[in-house]
């Protein structure tokens, strides 16, 4: 057992593997964090236009969106991706006319820009879902207080739409860290693409572990992190349950809300 | 209950961890069937045709061994950059896919004697018409090739101040060389001049042959076997040599190449 525990203790911690590697892996985190972070922040950004025109009395929008929700939420993201990367090369002299190939032309672009396509859809979807959550009384009640549109959806809807949004938004980022992997295939030295790198160098399999350990790290973090937006952006329910510390006046308006349990159960994906 | 899962899930890595470590120890086994694993992406010498079956000049080659040898032979698709580590780990029981012997490979694998060498090449776009290949020149291009390969590894060994680029298959840095996103490719002269007959249009051509160079490309390519199947990879180095003696590999090596690639 003596050797063999060693053996693998030597497996787990290969600090020649670290000494000589290590920066590459930083490299490709790098790399992992910025796809991610752009291309859920523009996603968040296309996310509540697509949701508009979803509930659009306009067919024409409503089924545009409709159809591109169906579209990037029922096919694989790799398929989406080798779409675009592959897809943009084959079409090469139509985007060179059009000045786009530049943009095609780079896998960082490529990745990004259907990520973007990808984790839109699904954004789109959450935010629909938690606006049809906010009880239609909601919006009555501001509006016979003559409330303008806009205090309506800045005072009223969004802040309980946002809290209901929350934890599936930060699934979605989650899921979106795990989806990032794939651009390793389209030549991204993201952290899967440089971890594959240093394996063909190596051939430590240990690398794939400490891979797998930064992967776990980020998301495991940014669970954490949810949970205390959550817990800061809930303050004035748990408040109000506590029976009011400050007074009702203040707090009057959540009741209607807390009627529903306004989170959705705390388990995560 | 949060502590728990981490800890749970650090058990579920190192687990994971240890049957790695100990898979591919196999016990010595009498050879009669025997698992071929090559990527076929790599025409000439193995593709996936139009009936989605393997074929290829090493499928050939591989096949004569094994009548050779009385064995029977399956033949495996395998992703290249877990093709070493499939092999380890008991998925097939030799890699006959264009392997060629490097120092790094032979630290975990064995392999049996070279059954061709062929020199790796320079592959650009056709309007590029300079001979010119030194690293002064190539700095900030786009340098491509197969992930995980010798040509991956001589990119990145001399030409630090270009950017390189590694792709899954042999196939993509090709296609990516033919759209523009490439400067150039480095691959085997053979793939190279397949790739641009069959479905280059004229895009490309080959610049310029690439010594092999020994720490880097090894002597030729050979077939590889775990550590431990020394005995498999004997059958293998009589099968090739017999095989060189009656003229089959001859017979093998005319109906795919106009040119000698045995390398001796």
């Amino acid at each position: 057992m003596g050797p063999a525990l060693y053996d693998w203790l030597d497996f787990l911690f290969n600090l020649n593997l670290i000494e000589t590697w290590g920066w590459r892996i930083l490299g490709g985190l790098r790399i992992t964090v910025e796809v991610v972070l752009i291309s859920c922040l523009l996603g968040f950004a296309l996310a509540y236009p697509i949701c508009l025109a979803r509930q659009s009395r306009n067919p024409v929008l409503s089924k545009l969106s409709l159809s591109y929700v169906t579209y990037f939420r029922g096919t694989p993201l790799l398929c989406q991706l080798y779409l675009v990367y592959y897809g943009a090369g084959e079409i090469r002299p139509f985007l060179t006319d059009l000045g786009l190939w530049w943009f095609f032309r780079e896998a960082f672009y490529c990745s990004i820009f259907a990520f973007t396509l990808n984790t839109a859809a699904y954004q789109s979807e959450i935010l629909r879902g938690a606006l049809a959550s906010v009880p239609r009384g909601q919006f009555e009640a501001a509006r016979s207080l003559g409330l303008s549109p806009y205090r309506i959806a800045r005072h009223v809807v969004w802040p309980q739409a946002l809290l209901i949004a929350l934890r599936p938004l930060g699934n979605e980022l989650i899921s979106m860290i795990k989806a990032s992997a794939l651009t390793a295939i389209v030549t991204l030295p993201d952290l899967m693409g440089i971890t594959r790198i240093i394996f063909a160098h190596s051939f430590e399999f240990t690398v794939y572990l400490y891979c797998a350990i930064i992967y776990l790290a980020m998301t495991e973090g940014i669970r954490r992190l949810w949970n205390r937006i959550e817990r800061f952006m809930s303050q004035h329910l748990a408040l109000a349950r506590a029976g009011g510390a400050f007074g009702t006046t203040p707090l009057a308006g959540t009741e209607a809300a807390l009627e529903k349990p306004i989170i959705p159960s705390a388990s995560h994906g | 209950m949060k502590k728990r899962a981490l800890i749970l899930s650090a058990i579920g890595l190192a687990a994971t961890g240890l049957a790695v470590s100990f898979a591919g120890t196999a016990e010595a086994k009498e050879w009669k069937t025997v698992r071929v694993g090559m990527d076929a992406t790599y025409a000439p010498f193995e593709s996936v045709n139009e009936k989605g079956e393997i074929v290829g000049f090493e499928v050939d080659y591989a096949k004569a061994l094994c009548a050779h040898m009385k064995i029977t032979c399956t033949f495996q698709n395998q992703d290249w950059d877990g093709i070493i580590p499939s092999l380890l780990a008991s998925k097939f029981d030799v890699v006959i896919s264009s392997m060629n012997e490097t120092p790094a490979r032979m630290q975990k694998v064995i392999f049996s004697d070279v059954y061709y060498a062929t020199p790796p090449v320079w592959m650009g776009p056709a309007a590029n018409k300079s001979d010119d290949v030194s690293p002064a020149t190539l700095k900030g291009k786009l340098l491509g090739s197969q992930s995980s390969t010798t040509f991956a590894n001589y990119l990145q060994k001399y030409y630090k101040d270009s950017e390189i680029k590694g792709y899954p298959g042999a196939d993509e840095p090709n296609l990516d060389l033919a759209n523009g996103r490439l400067d150039y490719v480095v691959t085997d002269i053979l793939v190279a001049q397949s790739f641009i007959e069959k479905s280059g249009n004229g895009c490309c051509r080959i610049i310029k042959e690439i010594k092999r160079e020994p720490d880097i490309f090894g002597p030729g390519v050979g077939a590889a076997f775990r550590p431990d199947d020394t005995d498999l990879r004997d059958m293998f180095n009589k099968a090739i040599a017999a095989l060189d003696a009656d003229g089959t590999y001859k017979k093998i090596e005319a109906s795919y190449f106009k040119i000698d690639i045995r390398g001796k």
